[in-house]
């Protein structure tokens, strides 16, 4: 370190350190150097900003407000309770919102994965509406199978939008195909029951994934080889 | 669909695996290693000598992707840029911002560094790839400088260590074979307390010291160098956090070690393991001889092969059950990050020595020195790296702590034991 051997030297008399910062004080104890020369700090490093904050203050007043309305609700639900457990809709909403802002728009994900936990949480929302209002089964009839015929087609459209990179949309195309027959797994629970938007879902699902099939090729089954190594 | 060439894929190394599921923005895993040249760097010549580098070097070209079973690496043709050093050392690797590479390339003043996510390689291998960008970088400003060219030796270099695209070895799969697997002690340890910096500031101290008059210590006193440095960590431990009480659980520091030279691997993927140096101060008159012989004694028990290969054949373990390999990547992360924890609690303080760097003899004049540095964590607040080029022993501390009470302990044992000590900090502990 010749650089260093060159600077004055300034020692601390306590902790007998010689000290090549530009400073008079030493780091370790902070009293004043022998030879101080009222230096100022000349930065080997780059300046220091220390952020105090963890979270924004947008982000804790979203909180804040999710927190006070789930729990006002839940609380006025039960104190004028009729026979509907309506804050169950202002809870699952909160989360939807939840999942909207923090993952769907301001995490760095795949779009693919967006658009899947999207079509997740969606559904989940629309399902648990349907539950408290009584149940006519519009959300598993005709909601969550177009969300899934909606899912499928948008993965295609991400994946001819980004080509060049379309590998990395597999693993969610393969996983919104496998969604893709949920509505139908309803129908057979008997939780829908009109088959046409729900063989529909069932249906894209398949199209989408033999399309791929075909145009991807080889190099397509090789990617499949790659994300389901065991 | 535009069907480009299918890109290489290698499978993550046996260690690898850990660093994915355990990595945030307060623990990312990533480690720095520097080099000082004797001006200030170009970003230009800089960005060059990395362009050029960067094909001889197969293992860092890569982006983790993951897979429904596991994670893997994949070539990554995009070009890496290089960045003026941040304020905080070590911060967590944002893939996406980085053309999804898992290392980057800064420059502060004349220091070049590398930022390396220990998914890719270990500190060995990572230091080779900055030897060779830093080689690269000086003949670059040396051809751009002067009329006359790098000198004769310089402008005839050729890189000393490449690694060969077709040969990334997993070698902990390799000499894990005919062991008796050997588990891990996940007993807690001592943390160290005090008041932490704020959230992702980090205290950076480097006191630098004569290699030679370490050695010729150590000789004299019949130990090795990071022998010497464990028993004297513990020992101001033992004086700053004990004040010379008895205390119930165990000091460890934990020292990683370097398995090339174990077992003649040349692999530049992560090939370490580590073992744990420590004590349990159970009585109030433990004196310096008697950390010292313990340390002697586990350092002569667990820098063995036999030792490494029961290690290795525990990891590895795991890794080849059936059942392990068809679990979905969601739980083994789930399995892994609880296993992490639980063996995260039994280390105080990490301690790594590199030992001796060298460059080829055309470039010893233009690079000054090297340094090293690593990130902490919530059970281990404080770092430790040592590393030597030429005559100067750099012992590096980086520190969540607020007050650096433990590095002033130990820079004072070194001066009292004969050692001139010059130090040098990042700032923070002026703030």
């Amino acid at each position: 370190m010749n650089e260093l051997h060159e600077k004055p030297i300034k020692k601390c008399a306590r902790c007998r350190v010689t000290v090549t910062d530009s400073t008079d004080y030493c780091p370790l104890c902070h009293s004043l150097l022998e030879n101080a020369d009222g230096a100022k700090w000349d930065y080997p490093y780059p300046p220091i900003h220390i952020d105090e904050k963890q979270y924004s203050f947008l982000s804790r007043l979203f909180i804040l407000i999710a927190f006070v309305a789930s729990t006002v609700s839940v609380l006025l639900n039960i104190v004028l309770y009729e026979g509907m457990l309506w804050s169950a809709i202002t809870v699952a909403g909160v989360l939807y919102l939840w999942s909207l802002i923090f993952y769907a728009v301001l995490h760095h994900v795949n779009a693919a994965a967006k658009i899947i936990v999207q079509t997740l949480t969606g559904s989940a929302l629309v399902l648990i509406i349907d539950y408290v209002t009584g149940f006519s089964a519009w959300s598993s009839n005709y909601v969550i199978p177009s969300l899934f015929i909606l899912a499928n087609l948008s993965i295609v459209i991400v994946i001819l939008c980004n080509r060049l990179h379309w590998r990395q949309y597999i693993l969610y195309q393969i996983g919104s195909t496998i969604l893709g027959f949920v509505p139908l797994i309803l129908y057979f629970c008997g939780i829908a029951d009109q088959l046409l938007l729900v063989s529909l879902s069932a249906c894209t699902s398949i199209c989408t994934f033999a399309g791929s099939l075909l145009f991807g090729d080889q190099t397509y089954r090789s990617e499949l080889k790659r994300r389901f190594h065991i | 669909m535009n069907m480009t060439n299918d890109p290489k894929w290698y499978r993550l190394d046996n260690t690898a695996n850990l660093f994915p599921v355990n990595s945030t923005p307060t623990y990312s895993n990533v480690y720095r290693i520097s080099a000082y040249v004797k001006d200030d760097v170009e970003p230009k010549e800089l960005q060059q000598a990395l362009a050029d580098t960067l094909p001889l070097f197969s293992s860092f070209r890569v982006r983790l992707r993951h897979g429904l079973f596991w994670y893997y690496l994949e070539n990554n043709p995009l070009i890496c840029p290089i960045y003026e050093e941040p304020s905080t050392p070590c911060t967590y690797i944002e893939t996406a911002q980085n053309n999804h590479f898992l290392f980057r390339v800064m420059y502060y003043k004349n220091r070049i560094s590398i930022e390396t996510f220990h998914v890719i390689c270990d500190g060995s291998a990572s230091i080779n790839f900055l030897k060779e960008i830093v080689c690269r970088y000086l003949t670059l400003i040396a051809e751009s400088k002067s009329a006359g060219g790098p000198t004769q030796e310089a402008a005839a270099y050729i890189p000393s260590s490449v690694d060969v695209p077709s040969n990334p070895e997993d070698s902990y799969k390799k000499y894990c074979a005919n062991c008796k697997p050997q588990s891990y002690s996940t007993q807690r340890a001592y943390s160290l307390k005090g008041l932490k910096l704020p959230l992702y500031a980090k205290g950076v101290i480097h006191g630098i010291l004569s290699a030679r008059k370490m050695i010729d210590y150590c000789h004299a006193h019949n130990t090795t160098v990071t022998q010497y440095l464990a028993a004297s960590m513990l020992r101001c431990i033992y004086e700053e956090d004990f004040h010379h009480q008895a205390g119930k659980l165990p000091v460890n520091l934990s020292i990683p070690v370097n398995l090339r030279p174990y077992f003649q691997s040349t692999t530049t993927m992560n090939f370490f393991s580590q073992f744990m140096a420590g004590m349990t101060f159970d009585s109030s008159d433990i004196t310096y001889a008697d950390v010292e012989k313990a340390v002697k004694e586990q350092f002569e028990k667990e820098l063995v092969k036999e030792r490494f290969s029961e290690k290795i054949a525990y990891n590895t373990s795991f890794e080849n059950r059936w059942y392990v390999r068809i679990f979905p990547l969601p739980l083994k992360n789930l399995c892994l990050k609880i296993s992490f924890l639980r063996a995260a609690r039994a280390n105080t303080m990490t301690l790594t020595n590199l030992g001796k760097i060298t460059v080829p003899d055309a470039f010893r004049n233009d690079i000054q020195g090297f340094e090293i540095l690593m990130n902490t964590t919530d059970n281990a607040p404080l770092k430790c790296t040592v590393c030597t080029y030429g005559d100067d022993m750099r012992i590096t501390f980086i520190s969540r702590l607020r007050q650096p009470y433990l590095q002033q302990a130990f820079f004072k044992k070194l001066i009292a034991d004969g050692f001139d000590v010059s130090i040098n900090t990042n700032g923070v502990f002026y703030e």
